[in-house]
């Protein structure tokens, strides 16, 4: 899928850079940049700061559109988490975001999506074992969103079950991830291109509970 | 009396006409449809200004971006079941368009409103005569109209043949072989 260059492994800074390096065609990462930052502003205010709004992050312009850009991303997935379960508490640090440098997706090929989400899920005291499944629901909505920056979500069954007759109590991972897709260049003189993937994925604990009839 | 028994009596059998006949389309219809959608939005100039046209009097100005189109939204079910609960008088419900921001004219948002049975929209709670014009008019705790739709884009469901003819409509068949 690509080298994921995530917060969870590096700095703000080394993340932009990184992505920065990768960059070959500037105006048209811009464009893909902004409409990216555009479409996954959530509607409404989000009760926690962007990751991004810093003052000692490199300052090119390029730099600030990738931020922007990752910053909308973030924001995207923690409001769209609250709003599709909001009965679930997402705590502030259950957020992995970063890009997905050098993104060449193949289908059923979720090795590297799975090592990263098995980094997040274990570095937030979530299910790594989950990572998987979670992997294999989340790749191919980022590759059928092609140009179309998205946010889809799930759950993932733990497995903490618990009868109590008559009441069944789950536990499920349950996940956000917002996502866009933007060019960083071209590879051949044909004019293919390269590209990249601005992400965020939230995720937390929660219960389900159900009664036996 | 006669006439209330006589309208529960048409009001029952309507209902248990629905039951038996719900209105669905075939999905291939429905796949056209969103199809046709797609076309229709990605030739609108991006702009109310624009139209700019060429001298055959094509337009030519900037069209809306494919990674905006506008396809869809989602409603969460326990929401309408909310809907439900608090107007059980209603006999429909009606989806308005809405902007949310001016500045993001293509975030396209639904406002779900319920209607009675005389097809009036229902924008505000039971009247109480302590209520000012102005709190029915500023204040949410009065209103009916609800604002808890996430539009696609950002929400899809990307692999739907519903949001793209290309996707397969293989997974989504559920049938037994």
């Amino acid at each position: 899928m690509g080298q994921f260059a995530s917060i969870i492994s590096l700095t703000k800074k080394e993340i932009l850079t990184l992505t920065e390096t990768l960059i070959t065609d500037i105006p048209t990462a811009t464009e893909d940049l902004n409409l990216i930052t555009t479409s996954l502003n959530p509607r409404t205010n989000v009760s926690v700061s962007p990751p991004f709004a810093e003052s000692d992050l490199p300052d090119s312009a390029l730099s600030k559109t990738i931020s922007k850009a990752i910053d909308s991303a973030y924001l995207e997935s923690r409001y769209l988490f609250k709003a599709v379960f909001p009965s679930v508490d997402l705590p502030e640090e259950n957020t992995d975001y970063g890009v997905v440098l050098n993104y060449a997706p193949v289908t059923g090929h979720f090795k590297s999506l799975t090592n990263q989400l098995s980094l997040f899920l274990t570095d937030k005291n979530l299910q790594p074992l989950l990572a998987g499944e979670l992997a294999k629901q989340l790749q191919p909505q980022v590759m059928a969103s092609g140009n179309t920056p998205s946010a889809t979500f799930g759950r993932v069954a733990t497995p903490n079950l618990r009868i109590v007759d008559p009441l069944i109590t789950v536990e499920y991972l349950f996940w956000v991830a917002a996502f866009g897709i933007f060019r960083t260049g071209t590879i051949n003189a044909v004019g293919a291109s390269r590209y990249a993937v601005v992400y965020s994925c939230s995720a937390a604990n929660g219960i389900l509970k159900s009664i036996i009839k | 009396m006669e006439n209330a028994d006589h309208i529960q009596s048409v009001q029952i059998t309507h209902n248990s006409i629905i039951a038996e006949t719900p209105p669905t389309i075939p999905l291939s219809v429905a796949i056209d449809r969103a199809t046709s959608w797609r076309k229709m939005i990605t030739s609108l100039p991006a702009e109310s200004k624009l139209p700019q046209t060429n001298a055959a009097g094509d337009s030519v100005g900037p069209l809306i971006p494919a990674q905006l189109i506008f396809r869809a939204i989602n409603i969460n079910m326990r929401d309408i079941d909310l809907l439900k609960q608090e107007h059980p008088d209603a006999s429909s419900v009606r989806l308005y368009m809405s902007i949310p921001d001016p500045d993001f004219p293509l975030q396209i948002c639904g406002m779900l409103v319920p209607v009675d049975a005389q097809n009036n929209d229902m924008l505000t709670r039971s009247s109480d005569a302590n209520i000012s014009r102005e709190d029915m008019l500023q204040n949410e705790a009065y209103s009916t109209v609800y604002d808890f739709t996430q539009p696609c884009p950002t929400l899809c469901n990307t692999t739907s043949p519903l949001f793209d003819s290309l996707n397969s409509v293989e997974p989504y068949l559920r049938y037994t072989k």
